[in-house]
């Protein structure tokens, strides 16, 4: 009658190696962690290129090149976000000298803060009114067709809305940095649309962003090493 | 210290006190930790992009004042056309315009080329006053971006000095037009 039941293993095994690494790797991103990830409209596969220079985090306007060629902008800071748009909504309460009118109809408080939440965009002044109108849901939803930058645009019948948005975020930012974004099959076309319009607005002196890729190891390279450190 | 001296002694020979595991659960904080680490995985940007610097010359009113005075022989024109082909000439009166690709074996050895051609006459160390061989991009408008970034990272990795990005214009299509071989 000695039936024997086996032996139930416990169920308990022993976490703490786990438990160590859980928390070693939570501390190096908790510490990592500079800035979240920020919704955005666009995505852009960058082209790579040997620069190493790193991108300023702050006082940033990028200007996006999606790869069919739509322009949109984005600020990196906050405050900026809001101050822009409050240049575009009335520019004369900022300078009674400025004689840029104003280009985007009034909006809600709580659409001005939706606006500083937006990390890039993509639509002409008139649009943009409406589109910060809208639900969350339906934000998404939209698509964003960019940011006019050609002098006479025949598709939105509008200006040159780029330049108007560099202005404000000089304006907002005096020192303020600029870079373009360009995705890989970006037609050149809008490339040099975005040229242009920077170039007539002064600024002469910008970044293009590209993702890192490794050097050549040949002869060229190094010859080109030595001369930068002579 | 304090109950050994209160207890006389009482570890030996007193009952033993009864020895608890050391063991304790894990499980929740093991979830929260998971749970933390993913959130931080998820959101995290790593490092910041990399970015190239590019500096246009200003837009002058009057195009008189952007002239610059070139030997011919040193200008290189690079024209970046449609389905990454790259066309480039050297000079200006009646140049030969070659095909070549963006490998490494392609553009970057013809870039090269043109400037070690160059810097026999100039040396090493530099003779000042001696002018580099100059580059002109420029880009077709069914070039890609990629295009541009990747002679501007050319340029970068050959360490030309002098190169300039320009416009495409008609009278370019026309020295193609003109000068460049039918294909057999």
């Amino acid at each position: 009658m000695s039936i024997k039941k086996p032996k139930r293993g416990s169920p308990a095994l022993d976490m703490t190696a786990m438990v160590d690494v859980a928390f070693l790797l939570l501390t190096f991103f908790i510490l990592t962690t500079t800035k979240f990830r920020e919704d955005t409209s666009l995505q852009v596969d960058s082209p790579t290129s040997i620069s190493d220079t790193k991108a300023p985090e702050k006082s940033l306007t990028t200007i996006l090149i999606s790869d069919s060629g739509a322009v949109f902008i984005g600020f990196s800071d906050i405050g900026t976000r809001e101050k822009v748009l409050q240049f575009a909504q009335n520019p004369y309460d900022s300078d009674p000298n400025n004689i840029i009118p104003a280009r985007v109809a009034k909006v809600s408080n709580e659409a001005a803060h939706e606006f500083a939440a937006v990390s890039n965009f993509g639509l002409s002044f008139a649009q943009l009114g409406s589109w910060l109108a809208l639900s969350e849901e339906d934000k998404k939803k939209y698509k964003q067709k960019g940011v006019p930058a050609r002098e006479t645009d025949t598709v939105a019948h509008t200006g040159n809305e780029l330049r108007d948005w560099l202005y404000y975020a000089r304006w907002a930012d005096p020192e303020m940095k600029f870079t373009v974004k360009g995705d890989r099959n970006a037609p050149y076309s809008s490339f040099s649309d975005v040229i242009n319009t920077l170039q007539e607005m002064k600024i002469n002196h910008f970044g293009l962003i590209t993702g890192l890729e490794e050097g050549p190891k040949g002869e060229a390279a190094n010859k080109n090493k030595e001369a930068e450190k002579k | 210290m304090a109950e050994m001296v209160g207890g006389g002694g009482g570890k030996k020979g007193g009952p033993k006190a009864k020895k608890k595991s050391t063991r304790i659960d894990m499980t929740a904080m093991v979830d929260v930790a998971f749970l933390l680490l993913t959130f931080f995985v998820l959101t995290a940007t790593m490092s910041n992009s990399q970015m190239m610097d590019l500096t246009m010359p200003a837009k002058s009113e009057n195009p008189e004042d952007a002239k610059v005075d070139v030997v011919e022989d040193k200008v290189m024109t690079i024209i970046l056309c449609a389905g990454d082909t790259v066309k480039y000439f050297i000079g200006i009166t009646n140049p030969e315009i070659k095909i070549t690709n963006y490998a490494d074996e392609g553009l970057r050895k013809e870039i090269q080329t043109h400037l070690n051609k160059f810097s026999p006459i100039c040396g090493e160390p530099r003779v000042p006053n001696c002018w580099d061989p100059i580059f002109v991009v420029k880009p077709r408008h069914n070039s890609r971006y990629q295009n541009v970034v990747d002679v501007l990272d050319e340029f970068a990795i050959t360490g030309a000095k002098k190169y300039a990005l320009a416009k495409f214009e008609k009278q370019d299509s026309m020295t193609l037009v003109k000068f460049e071989k039918p294909a057999k």
